[in-house]
């Protein structure tokens, strides 16, 4: 953990969260404390509170079919998610008055090919972000969510763009925007990226028939 | 040949209604619930009234048990993934870890895991049907609990997408306040919660389960990857009556 006047906390790993790190550190007063994981701990051993938080969740796990989805990888799922709910319960405990939690998250809430497992988690995501958005309302806090797109969207994001939307959303300038979620992927969303004949890949999918064990 | 409705937390609640209610559609049920004494109460009930119900008492987190509560089924036509608990209602700072991963567990892996070993078995024009909650929407003191809801619906949506390929629908049905066991856990909050409920009291598990049977069945074809909101309009902020 690197500490130096602590006001603004990066969590997570990867290109988004090194770019958003960067910018609070050359655009905003005050220092910016990073983890590379949430780590519920560390932030209540925190010295000082925080003007605002930004949580970049771990990237979903590669595309699979439904019926391909393991225990194994649905309980790494859980481990994480449950991370990320116990950092959040701290960092309310932590965030000084009027401070902002940005979480990063990406668009499998809205659902998506090949990724329920994610999608289902992503749902999850955007529900605690709302949750803390409902508590925090009394010590004036606020919380939005970032949504990138998934890795088979196949565009890739710009994290310096990211980077932008996270200080501002963490800004007082955003002070209007509590408990929303901006897609952030340019619009891609708007495609149908859905509609397209599949049958090929159930075929391909010998876990679709029969049973798993 | 009857066709084959597996329903989850069937014991009791808006499971039980389920059952009931399927099984007067003239469906054969397979009932889950983790409970084996309210279920073995509640099959007594059902023999009785002339429903055709195997029953297997199963915590669905586990899924070698849920296999093997299908051992011997050729064909699961309708899935009703309906198995949930509400776990402790406290703000977000003060439920550990252990709390979460049990709402979560339960909620929205044993949820998947159903699924996945019900549609293996599922024909060409089968439906899943997820109960989710209106809380996935978001509220406080509750995030856990919202949290896997709202997975559920995300689940719902993805499920949707993908397995309209191999010819089955999944939708899910968000209720409000139902007047089941679970909303017992609000204690003194109940009084007042129910008189906001926008009819002033809460649905009664039996009109959750009659949007069920109209999802499960060949009427509601056209509809694939939806919420349905049963909520008494709440959800819109409609005031009490």
């Amino acid at each position: 953990m690197n500490m130096s006047k602590p006001s603004t906390l990066v969590i997570g790993q990867g290109p988004v969260a090194e770019a958003i790190a960067s910018r609070f550190s050359a655009d905003v007063q005050g220092g910016v404390i990073t983890l590379a994981r949430p780590d519920a701990a560390a932030i209540t051993a925190l010295e000082h509170g925080l003007a605002a938080a930004v949580l970049v969740a771990p990237p979903a796990p590669p595309p699979s079919l439904f019926l391909d989805i393991d225990d194994a990888r649905l309980d790494a799922q859980l481990a994480d998610f449950t991370d990320l709910f116990e950092a959040l319960g701290a960092l309310l405990g932590r965030l000084n008055p009027k401070g902002a939690i940005v979480l990063v998250g990406d668009r499998g809430y809205l659902g998506a090919w090949g990724a329920a497992d994610a999608c289902a988690f992503s749902g999850a995501h955007v529900a605690l972000m709302r949750c803390v958005t409902l508590e925090g309302f009394g010590a004036g806090h606020r919380a939005n969510c970032i949504a990138l797109d998934l890795a088979q969207d196949g565009a890739g994001v710009d994290p310096d763009e990211i980077a932008d939307l996270a200080v501002h959303l963490a800004s007082p300038a955003s002070r209007a925007i509590n408990g929303e979620i901006i897609l952030a992927n340019r619009g891609r969303s708007l495609r149908v990226r859905e509609a397209k004949d599949r049958r090929a890949d159930f075929a391909a999918s010998a876990s679709s028939k029969g049973p798993s064990l | 040949m009857p066709q084959l409705a597996m329903v989850t937390g069937a014991a009791q609640g808006i499971g039980r209604a389920i059952v009931e209610r399927l099984g007067a559609d003239g469906f054969d049920i397979l009932a889950l619930d983790a409970d084996e004494t309210q279920l073995s109460r509640s099959a007594a009930d059902w023999r009785e009234a002339g429903l055709t119900v195997r029953t297997a008492a199963v915590d669905c987190r586990d899924r070698a048990a849920v296999i093997k509560a299908l051992d011997g089924v050729e064909a699961v036509d309708v899935l009703v993934n309906n198995a949930g608990i509400s776990g402790v209602l406290d703000p977000i700072g003060q439920v550990d870890r252990a709390a979460c991963d049990r709402v979560m567990g339960v909620n929205l892996l044993a949820t998947i895991r159903v699924a996945q070993e019900a549609v293996r078995r599922m024909p060409d024009g089968g439906s899943v049907i997820n109960i989710a909650s209106r809380g996935y929407l978001g509220g406080a003191g509750a995030a856990h609990y919202v949290a896997s809801k709202a997975a559920v619906v995300s689940l719902t949506r993805a499920m949707a997408i993908e397995l309209r390929w191999r010819g089955v629908r999944v939708n899910a049905v968000a209720p409000g306040m139902v007047d089941t066991r679970m909303i017992d856990g609000f204690g003194d909050m109940l009084g007042a919660l129910k008189r906001m409920e926008p009819t002033g009291a809460p649905a009664n598990p039996a009109e959750i389960a009659a949007i069920v049977s109209v999802l499960a069945g060949p009427d509601a074809s056209f509809v694939n990857g939806q919420i349905l909101m049963a909520d008494g309009g709440k959800s819109l902020g409609l005031p009490p009556l």
